[in-house]
């Protein structure tokens, strides 16, 4: 059910591109060349112009309540203006969403920039074409698809769900109802008892993933670039970090409570420091510090370079040298707190 | 009144008995609005480019002055110099680096079905867009970048007829906590509130002293209201101190109203206890409470109640989905009043549906309560 979720569902509410942003008119000037303009930039998919008023301070109320994101102002005498010399035009965006509102404010400042050569064409000013001799090439992704990005990240919520928390919780609760008692006092070497706890998890999570793959292809018709092979390994070091660390936090917690709050925090810390949502990149020197230390960092580093880039084995070996310390680490570090006495 | 007073002290008891959970219900939030709001940004930033060709560039000095210009931007640094594109493409496969500059010279023409490379002429981009926003976006602070080395003589002799005079209104800095610490607090109340509540009946009924309680003489709607007091006052007092920490070391502005900003919070605290109240009416062991509320909230809350994605942009459908998340509206409210600095006129219909979320959700509990196990 949870990879269902993540693959149909998760994909489509996470982007970050701007689409469809709501523009407040404030039209001072009421001549056919702004109407124009406001037409232009209506019939622009990104755009739509939510109302045309002419005071600002009823634009603004469009702002306020949300329902556009940027605000544009035609000053008065601008169709005459803008014949003779430069006219200004005023754009104001939303800037709260930082991303989103520089995004609509520069686009808006495209769109009105073309507009002015237009008219510079039509009255015969001379406009000096200059194409620029700079191209750009999207690499990889180069139909610039959002849930391309996210499908092979949002994987990663259902392996520490999985292979972290749920057999950490098992545990503690056996704890805490007294069972593991019980257990204790068999002959059963602890490495026996804790492979025996941990092996059902593992194959939950690559089964969990597999369906992950399986529905990506199946309904987007999305299959990594790279190689099983490749991926699977990725997909076994990670999980073998997982149900380390969640093996060390059921040693060291005596009631499901304290549990499952650490294991909240990690979850929050694991996914938000991760670059699963916002790029590792952009953060402060000392967050992408912590990052670095973050092994589903380079999970989901990993899974998108496989997916998108068909990165190779070797290409990767940074993310597989820190998934194969960060697994030895937690694991030795997972047998040496687990003890058979309480 | 007398026994609402004892159940409270004896609830109180339990929570400041289990000194780890007392410590982490109090310091996480603190911890992860702090983090948060620190690390949490989109903007592009430390951007490695590398510079590919210098070797069969005509002008050297101009191939040398436009990596300086790179350089300079405090958005991207030139980590890099390749011969071929083939090893600046090896470069990315490798995540080493994220966008590379080429100029075209037939001599790393590789591929002879490259148009771009037959015309031998001009600058090529290439990010790695694997993550669009931050490719598209990369791919237009670089061609601005060369555009403006290569042609200052034509941009000063260019007369555009309209020049746009753009502004960034609340948040001119683009700082990211102003967007992320009303977003994470949404997210941790929430979270502490539901879950604490329903793990801690949810743990009574498992261990078997509910049954020992609902046997006494004491009304069950003062046992369960008993219980949740004490987590409301714990999260209220989180939530004071998140509001300090935010104004004072992460200097995200409290410009609107004050006191609608706590209306508005003790109303979505209250709504998180019970609807945690409803989780553990509905479950029996604290395993599964704590599931549905970890996976059940948390994911929903974190990707649909525009805490990092903007709800504007999803699908029309997953738009209506996320009017049921609570999060949603209090974030909506909380950036109205902290950045846009509106007052109670601008979030009355945040209130009014999180207020009426709470009349819904108390009646499910009431009508699930059992008196009997």
């Amino acid at each position: 059910m949870y990879p269902l979720v993540i693959t149909l569902v998760f994909p489509w509410a996470t982007t970050m591109d701007l689409i469809d942003c709501g523009v407040v008119i404030v039209d001072h000037d009421h001549s056919q060349l702004s109407s124009r303009l406001v037409n232009e930039i209506d019939a622009l998919p990104l755009f739509h112009v939510t109302s045309t008023t002419d005071s600002y301070e009823l634009g603004m109320k469009d702002i306020s309540s949300q329902e556009a994101t940027a605000i544009m102002e035609i000053p008065h005498g601008f169709s005459d203006s803008v014949r003779i010399s430069s006219s200004p035009i005023y754009i104001a965006s939303n800037a709260i969403d930082g991303l989103q509102g520089s995004l609509a404010m520069n686009y808006l400042g495209q769109v009105t920039a073309q507009f002015g050569q237009e008219i510079n064409h039509e009255i015969g000013l001379n406009a000096t074409s200059n194409q620029s001799q700079v191209s750009i090439k999207y690499m990889f992704n180069d139909t610039l698809n959002y849930q391309h990005f996210m499908i092979p990240g949002l994987v990663v919520f259902a392996l520490i769900a999985l292979t972290a928390m749920l057999p950490a919780l098992n545990i503690v609760s056996e704890k805490e109802k007294g069972t593991i008692e019980q257990i204790n006092v068999t002959p059963i070497h602890k490495y026996q008892f804790i492979l025996a706890k941990l092996i059902p998890y593992w194959l939950i999570g690559l089964l969990a993933v597999t369906i992950c793959v399986v529905l990506a292809g199946a309904i987007y018709g999305y299959l990594p670039k790279g190689s099983y092979a490749s991926l699977y390994l990725l997909v076994f070091l990670f999980i073998l970090t997982m149900s380390a660390i969640g093996l060390m936090l059921s040693n060291k917690s005596n009631t499901m409570q304290e549990a499952v709050f650490v294991m909240f925090f990690l979850m929050m810390i694991f996914t938000l420091m991760s670059g699963l949502f916002t790029p590792v990149q952009s953060m402060d020197s000392w967050a992408r510090w912590i990052a670095d230390i973050n092994p589903p960092r380079y999970f989901v580093d990993g899974m998108r370079a496989i997916y998108i880039k068909g990165s190779s084995f070797a290409q990767l070996s940074t993310e597989y040298l820190a998934l194969t310390i960060s697994s030895v680490l937690f694991g030795v570090l997972a047998v040496y707190t687990y003890k058979k006495q309480n | 009144m007398n026994e609402i007073k004892a159940f409270i002290r004896k609830e109180w008891f339990h929570i400041i008995r289990d000194r780890r959970t007392m410590l982490i219900v109090v310091l996480l939030p603190i911890a992860q609005v702090l983090l948060f709001g620190f690390a949490i940004s989109v903007e592009v930033q430390n951007m490695r480019i590398a510079m590919v060709g210098k070797e069969f560039a005509d002008d050297q000095s101009l191939f040398e002055k436009l990596a300086q210009d790179i350089d300079a931007t405090e958005a991207c640094n030139v980590t890099a110099y390749y011969t071929t594109v083939e090893e600046a493409i090896d470069g990315m496969k490798k995540g080493d680096i994220d966008a590379a500059i080429r100029i075209g010279t037939p001599a790393i023409a590789i591929n002879p079905q490259d148009t771009w490379q037959a015309a031998g002429q001009g600058w090529q981009i290439l990010t790695d867009a694997t993550n669009p926003t931050t490719g598209t976006n990369l791919g237009y602070l670089l061609e601005g970048i060369i555009s403006q080395r290569m042609m200052p003589q034509t941009t000063t002799q260019h007369q555009a007829s309209i020049s746009p005079n753009s502004h960034l209104l609340f948040n001119p800095q683009l700082i990211s906590a102003y967007n992320f610490v009303p977003g994470v607090m949404g997210l941790v109340f929430i979270m502490i509130g539901a879950l604490v509540t329903s793990v801690s009946i949810v743990r009574e009924k498992e261990i078997g002293t509910m049954e020992l309680l609902l046997v006494s003489p004491v009304k069950p709607w003062i046992i369960i209201l008993a219980k949740m007091i004490p987590y409301f006052i714990i999260c209220t007092v989180d939530f004071i101190a998140l509001l300090i920490v935010s104004k004072t070391i992460l200097h995200v502005p409290i410009a609107g109203s004050l006191s609608a900003i706590i209306f508005m919070s003790i109303i979505y605290i209250l709504l998180a206890l019970v609807i945690g109240l409803v989780i553990s009416n509905k479950t029996k062991t604290q395993f599964a409470a704590m599931m549905i509320s970890i996976l059940g909230l948390m994911l929903p809350v974190m990707l649909l109640s525009g805490l990092i994605f903007p709800v504007g942009n999803m699908p029309t459908i997953l738009q209506y989905v996320t009017h049921l998340i609570p999060t949603k509206w209090y974030i909506d409210g909380l950036r109205k009043l902290m950045i846009q600095g509106l007052g109670w006129a601008a979030v009355w219909q945040d209130i009014a549906i999180l207020c009426g979320m709470i009349g819904v959700f108390s009646l499910l509990a009431f009508k699930t309560f059992k008196n009997r196990l």
